[in-house]
């Protein structure tokens, strides 16, 4: 799976959990930059694209996540 | 040498100075590995209470051997035989008191050892590419920078600098830099954390005098706003000392503290109070406990209670870390009560007035004081199962009728929110004055003055008092 179709549906994704339309999705962006990611949301988040791109992630992987940029590192990584 | 004196100072930069005598990664990990033995040595001064420390740390590495072979179904069991180890050698007081060891041993420093030690073992089980031998482990776990309070490292942070064959740069501004945060922690911790271990002492002393109740409700408020103050200084000064002397050894120690009563929430202040601790349990408790809570309860609706049940977990471990007895029981009751509740506010109140109208809220001034201050007086009333026992809370909470302590902490709460406002203004018009390099405070004239000015006022004061500052509270853990 190529990067722009990754970011593509994360981009559903995000505006899904985040109950937005119009979130631009970046490789920095983080979750300082987006109103109501807080921890609870990013388990949302998580499971979202675990059960989206079929893969799963370890402890280590989720608690060290900075942006998006890891997280379709981690992606590509697994698909 | 178990506190930020002159001595551990001196160990400190005599290791550092030894450490760069050559970039190599072997003279650097000897180096550290020597340092951090007769740190241990020192501290616990006869070689035979260290024998149940050695246990633990074979035990968390031979289930780290088990994990990297593969083993990864006999994960469960090594973490519990880790765990269980931990709280027998620290001899939590649930435990039946024939099992334990009655003979002295060493136990400074294990709390963290445990950490570091889980964090292998839960990273190897679930797979992790990462391999560990005996040398990085001994290193990582024993490491004398962060052995006594931490910070919680994670082992890649510490493999990255430890072992580059390239070691992280060290030039004179960087050696500035550490010096001016070594002398800025010593100042917090043998300074202004004695003054305020002080003025905590003369306020509980009072409290158990026969004294009108003007005076009484006094001592009470002293009592109540200064012991986060010294807690602070103590924990984050010694804090400073070690992320400095570990820099000067080429090594990035995780920061702990961010300016934590700035926090306008209880949530946010564990995200800048022991950061390491706090993002440790949310990468291996709350993570892992909320996913797994989340994959068996489907409804959408139960998200956020559930949210609010592993934060109130989270943070009960937290508490008990703390300490062995019951008093740190509940003050882990206390720390997953405060959070829950905090959830379980932004939770209503968003949906009472829309997500929108609490991000306008929580914006308003008047309201980020007033949780600024909610936040300091109920960190405030949960110290109190972390410094007194329940003897001295009885006392303590005997002294003055319920309508007065409700006064008190009516205080604690108006004037803290007040207090740290006019701090969050100040700081902000401060840090306004600006040169075309950036904020006239910060730039490196004002920090070298002010960094001497604390170092002889440091040398001054230290000396006038003539007594030993009081020991590094988190070291007890």
């Amino acid at each position: 799976m190529d990067e722009a179709e990754i970011y593509s549906r994360l981009t559903q994704i995000f505006n899904d959990v985040f109950d937005e339309d119009d979130i631009h999705v970046t490789p920095q962006l983080s979750a300082k930059d987006v109103d109501g990611w807080d921890s609870l949301t990013h388990i949302r988040l998580i499971m979202t694209v675990e059960k989206a791109f079929k893969v799963r992630f370890s402890t280590a992987e989720i608690g060290k996540l900075e942006n998006v940029g890891s997280l379709v590192g981690l992606i590509k990584a697994r698909t | 040498m178990d506190s930020a004196s002159i001595q551990f100072l001196a160990f400190g930069l005599a290791a550092a100075l030894a450490s760069n005598l050559s970039r190599s990664v072997v003279w650097r990990s000897l180096v550290l590995m020597v340092a951090s033995v007769a740190f241990l040595v020192l501290l616990a001064q006869r070689p035979v209470v260290l024998l149940p420390l050695g246990g633990f740390l074979l035990l968390g590495y031979l289930g780290l051997v088990m994990m990297q072979r593969g083993l990864h179904r006999l994960l469960v069991s090594s973490i519990l035989a880790v765990v269980f180890a931990y709280i027998w050698l620290k001899k939590y007081t649930f435990l039946p008191d024939g099992i334990f060891l009655h003979s002295p041993y060493f136990t400074l420093g294990l709390s963290y050892i445990f950490f570091r030690v889980l964090h292998l073992l839960i990273d190897a089980g679930e797979g992790h590419e990462r391999r560990v031998g005996i040398g990085g482990y001994l290193l990582y776990t024993l490491n004398f920078t962060t052995f006594l309070s931490g910070p919680i490292q994670r082992y890649d942070e510490f493999a990255r600098d430890q072992f580059a064959e390239q070691p992280i740069g060290l030039g004179p501004r960087m050696i500035g830099l550490q010096a001016e945060r070594i002398v800025r922690g010593f100042f917090k911790v043998n300074v202004l954390g004695t003054l305020f271990h002080a003025f905590q002492e003369d306020a509980l002393a009072q409290l158990f005098q026969p004294l009108p109740p003007s005076q009484l409700l006094s001592a009470a408020i002293r009592l109540a706003v200064v012991y986060p103050l010294f807690l602070y200084c103590n924990f984050s000064g010694y804090i400073d000392i070690v992320i400095a002397l570990a820099r000067l050894m080429r090594l990035n120690l995780p920061e702990n503290f961010n300016r934590p009563f700035s926090a306008a929430s209880f949530l946010d202040f564990w995200n800048r109070w022991h950061m390491t601790l706090s993002g440790w349990l949310k990468t291996y408790v709350y993570n892992p406990l909320s996913i797994a809570l989340m994959r068996r309860i489907s409804s959408v609706g139960m998200q956020p209670l559930i949210g609010v049940f592993c934060f109130f977990v989270t943070f009960f471990l937290i508490g008990i870390w703390h300490g062995r007895t019951s008093e740190f029981v509940f003050f882990g009751i206390l720390q997953g009560s405060g959070v829950s509740i905090n959830k379980l506010w932004q939770i209503g109140l968003t949906r009472a007035i829309g997500r929108k109208g609490y991000q306008s809220l929580a914006k308003n001034p008047l309201y980020a004081a007033s949780s600024r201050g909610l936040t300091y007086a109920w960190f405030s009333f949960t110290l109190f199962w972390f410094w007194a026992d329940w003897t001295q809370i009885r006392g303590v909470f005997a002294a003055l009728t319920g309508p007065q302590w409700s006064g008190v902490w009516l205080t604690v709460w108006i004037g803290a929110a007040v207090v740290l406002a006019s701090w969050e203004s100040l700081r902000a018009a401060l840090l306004s004055i600006k040169t075309s390099s950036g904020p006239v405070l910060t730039n490196r004239y004002s920090r070298v003055i002010f960094a001497s000015a604390l170092g002889l006022a440091a040398f001054c004061i230290t000396g006038l008092l003539n007594q030993p500052a009081p020991g590094i509270v988190y070291k007890a853990f």
